[in-house]
């Protein structure tokens, strides 16, 4: 099965064509134009591999956590793409890609995205028998909150992705080591080859489903009473043109 | 700090005296009631950042970004309710300290301002006149309130 594998999560952004049985042809930029490099370099993927647009039988698409504006371009991209196709999509979490691509010895990996603002997003995995599993949800840490999590659970652990290079020295611990710096952020390869076998299978997502992962949410409501105009707000906020 | 100014081209060049000394990453909250000059305190801060733009109020829109000397967003949260809806703007990632970010109305959402902030408040006095206090929180203006001091002489 052909798929199609949109990388978006970090400030680079990633494309790569495949099958279950591995990938075709894989780019990547760093620059952080996610909307200009995206479908240029799907194009320009599928004419150096001799692939037709309409042979893409799947599309594979990280969801998060990590950058919103990128998150944004790459989800929106993978959809309309999906939809135009009639194929079928499937969503992966940035950090699951990370965690796969760790390269390492050690049995527990966390996978870190830079979350910004003081924070990563984490999730710990355990490598069992060639697979890589899943521990925990995915969230915001502070560097010492991480550091003081991955010394509590004493598992000598790998630490992956940008989010654990940026706070490097906060978070070295005894149990802790670094992986390879060629893995800082998801790879499109990686993420291809963690959705192919899915979609072959049949797993996807509902096309109108499907979107980002936000772990910072709020239903908090911005409170316009404090300071007493809320009702002259209120009078002019629903008038276009007004102020 | 507490500054005068006797008109709108004073809140302007307010604005830009500010402006003079602003650095990548400083993120400013303007609160103040309509008409107060918010938007005409983003105009001169916008000009000494080198925007050759119009710059507008981005109520209706939401936000507006700018490319001078240093890239400059301007935040409006008059049209919001939630705060979701700013998270939704990419809010987290505008304050990583690509840009210098100006928020109106900011002071409503102090719990996501970082630690190192402005608050702007513009409060109307009489007829055109206004009172600007310059509240700086956090230790990177305690440390520079040296060089807000010099800046903004001219308006106390």
């Amino acid at each position: 099965m052909l798929i199609a594998a949109i990388e978006t999560s970090t400030a680079g952004c990633a494309v790569a064509i495949g099958t279950e049985g591995g990938v075709i042809a894989a780019d990547a930029s760093d620059d952080g134009k996610h909307a200009e490099f995206l479908i240029p370099a799907l194009a320009r993927l599928c004419d150096a591999s001799g692939i037709a647009r309409g042979d893409i039988e799947g599309v594979a698409v990280d969801i998060g956590p990590g950058l919103f504006t990128g998150l944004r371009v790459g989800v929106a991209a993978a959809k309309a793409l999906a939809q135009a196709r009639s194929v079928p999509i499937l969503g992966v979490p940035s950090l699951d890609v990370l965690a796969r691509s760790a390269g390492t010895d050690s049995s527990t990996v966390c996978a870190c995205i830079d979350a910004k603002r003081g924070e990563v997003f984490a999730a710990f995995y355990r490598r069992e028998n060639g697979d890589v599993r899943r521990l925990t949800e995915f969230t915001p840490y502070s560097p010492e909150a991480l550091r003081a999590e991955i010394e509590a659970r004493r598992d000598p652990t790998t630490l992956v992705g940008e989010g654990a290079l940026r706070y490097r020295d906060l978070l070295a611990s005894d149990n802790a080591e670094f992986a390879r710096s060629s893995s800082a952020r998801p790879d499109a390869g990686v993420l291809l080859q963690i959705a192919a076998p899915r979609l072959a299978r049949g797993e996807t997502d509902r096309l109108e489903a499907l979107a980002p992962l936000y772990i910072r949410r709020s239903d908090a409501e911005i409170n316009w009473d404090r300071k007493g105009f809320a009702q002259s707000r209120a009078e002019r906020v629903k008038i276009p043109g007004e102020r | 700090l507490t500054l005068r100014s006797a008109g709108p081209d004073q809140t302007r060049a307010l604005g830009e005296a500010i402006g003079s000394i602003a650095r990548l990453g400083d993120v400013l909250a303007l609160a103040g009631d309509l008409g107060a000059g918010k938007t005409t305190f983003v105009r001169g801060l916008a000009r000494s950042l080198g925007v050759t733009d119009d710059v507008t109020s981005p109520t209706f829109v939401l936000m507006k970004q700018y490319q001078g000397r240093l890239p400059l967003v301007h935040v409006d949260l008059y049209r919001m309710n939630r705060v979701q809806e700013l998270l939704d703007l990419g809010f987290d990632e505008l304050l990583d300290g690509s840009a210098i970010v100006v928020i109106e109305w900011g002071d409503m959402v102090e719990d996501l301002l970082p630690p190192d902030h402005i608050e702007v408040r513009l409060m109307i006095g009489e007829s055109s006149e206004r009172v600007v206090e310059l509240v700086p929180h956090g230790p990177a203006w305690a440390e520079r309130s040296r060089d807000l001091f010099h800046a903004t002489k001219a308006w106390t």
